[in-house]
């Protein structure tokens, strides 16, 4: 992406998101954090569009103009400040609505303890963290078809690991969602960390899972 | 009714090998995905008249709006692409849909249900030959939204509204297999869309064997009342197609419905070995639930002494 020049040419495929409204809600609670808002944007106008029920609480956020053009905004000076919003807004919301949180994974915690708080199933809260888990610790993968040994920093997906030997591999989400990146997994025990049960079929998502400590694991690609 | 008895050269024959097992058999959708036979007027004709007759064969819940929209839309521009005679214009949320071959043309705002005459889906369901089926993707699973459904087979729309994709596929042998489809389904890219094929026989040529109608065709089907096998018993042949829609996620169902006398299954040879190989080797449950306990054999036995 950062070689790209204004006038090249990029194939692009259609939008995929793992992070998106539920039709069925009663209500629809936005909370961005900083930059955490671009996703909830598009909540935004959708739910304007279709009249859906819905509020956004931002802490930091930029692009407040957009919103507050789109629905009712209640902005938090500090995350402190929401911390103490997020309780009476959670608690008393219709029956039926949902949450959708997008930030700092501090907040996306808060969010939920207060949900929790409020007696909320867990299917009514939905998050979306822009910083990245910690990644774990370092470990070797045999790269069984390319007949390569790779070494995966801390800090490194496998994916990553991958791509910098120059083997090529599928991928979409990098998030462990779409199943894109699945690959068979020959040998070693894994820390599977995907949310489509690559462990059942045998594979393991090169995007956000592991090696389990001290174990090499074998991939056929 | 002769309509969909694929009277064209193109009959999608549904058997790939010489045994049959339930399975997901999906595989890249090629155009056209909208099937546009000779008697495409006679067959459009016949889904308005079941649905007029029984509003029961139409279902959306309310929060289907958005993905009937998103369905409607992707259906309407299909045509377009794939039909002459019709065509899709957008102007922003604006649309102006002209179909020359059913004398059809409608302005409409995306979203906004008073500028159509119905419901987005019955629009779209009255202009293909498919039943259209919405199935919304929440929470990992898919649900029966919506769908405009006048040709099912032994099932109802109406009583399957709402259901979960695994309630849905209750009574099929082999769960595991939907369970790998539905997951395999949620994971479809935007605009995807996949094509399988499923099949059955039957002792009529209607393409309409609903529960909801099951009082019309009930009796004849459990007296097993056949005359004359070439001509009366066919094979059913759906043609499904999956897509993942656009701007909602939600997937699209189509089922297109070909009917083949007995008899012109006959005319091929291969297809008529490969069938009688299929009834033969067909796993009892299996046979059970397609309700070939009797018919199948019946099939069987007629297929091989036309070959006399």
């Amino acid at each position: 992406m950062h070689d790209l020049r204004p006038g090249d040419r990029v194939r692009a495929r259609s939008p995929r998101s793992s992070f998106t409204p539920v039709e069925t809600a009663a209500h629809h609670i936005l909370v961005a954090g900083g930059v955490g808002v671009t996703p909830l944007l598009s909540h935004a106008r959708w739910h304007a569009f279709w009249g859906h029920s819905f509020e956004v609480l931002a802490v930091g956020a930029p692009h407040l103009d957009v919103l507050r053009a789109l629905g009712p905004v209640t902005v938090a000076r500090d995350r402190r400040k929401m911390a103490d919003l997020l309780g009476p807004v959670v608690g008393t919301a219709p029956w039926k609505s949902h949450v959708y949180t997008c930030g700092p994974p501090g907040l996306i915690a808060a969010v939920a303890a207060a949900a929790r708080a409020a007696h909320w199933v867990g299917a009514r809260v939905h998050a979306e963290p822009f910083v990245a888990e910690p990644a774990g610790g370092p470990f070797e993968v045999v790269l069984r078809r390319s007949r390569r040994r790779v070494r995966v920093a801390a800090g490194e997906t496998l994916l990553d690991a991958v791509d910098r030997v120059g083997v090529a591999a599928p991928r979409l989400c990098r998030q462990g969602v779409c199943g894109e990146c699945l690959t068979g997994l020959v040998g070693g025990t894994a820390d599977h960390r995907d949310h489509v049960d690559a462990a059942e079929e045998g594979r393991i998502a090169l995007c956000v899972s592991r090696a389990a400590p001290g174990e090499t694991l074998e991939i056929d690609l | 009714m002769s309509g969909a008895t694929g009277k064209d050269s193109s009959y999608p024959f549904p058997l790939a090998h010489d045994t049959y097992r339930i399975s997901a058999n999906v595989e890249p959708a090629a155009a056209p995905i909208l099937h546009v036979g000779a008697d495409h007027a006679d067959v459009l004709a016949l889904r308005s008249r079941i649905l007029d007759g029984e509003p029961r064969r139409f279902v959306a819940a309310p929060h289907a709006a958005a993905a009937s929209w998103d369905a409607l839309v992707w259906l309407l521009d299909r045509m377009a692409r794939e039909q002459a005679g019709v065509s899709l214009e957008r102007d922003g949320h604006r649309y102006r849909w002209t179909n020359a071959r059913l004398g059809v043309e409608q302005e409409f705002v995306f979203g906004d249900a008073s500028t159509l005459p119905e419901h987005p889906l019955t629009f779209a369901g009255r202009q293909v030959e498919e039943d259209v089926v919405v199935l919304g993707a929440r929470g990992d699973r898919l649900w029966l939204d919506a769908g405009m459904v006048v040709f099912a087979s032994v099932w109802s729309l109406a009583f399957d509204h709402g259901m979960s994709f695994a309630e849905l596929h209750g009574p099929v042998p082999s769960p595991e297999v939907f369970v790998r489809a539905e997951r395999f389904l949620l994971r479809m890219p935007p605009g995807d869309a996949w094509r399988r094929l499923n099949w059955g026989l039957q002792l009529d040529d209607r393409p309409d064997l609903s529960l909801d109608a099951s009082p019309a065709w009930g009796p004849r089907r459990r007296r097993l009342e056949v005359h004359d096998v070439g001509s009366e018993v066919h094979l059913r042949t759906e043609v499904q197609h999956l897509v993942r829609l656009p701007m909602t996620g939600a997937v699209l169902f189509l089922i297109g419905v070909r009917l083949l006398p007995l008899a012109a299954v006959a005319a091929v040879p291969a297809w008529s070995a490969r069938l009688v190989s299929v009834l033969d080797t067909l796993p009892a449950e299996v046979r059970s639930y397609k309700d070939l306990g009797v018919l199948g054999p019946m099939a069987a036995d007629w297929l091989r002494r036309s070959h006399e």
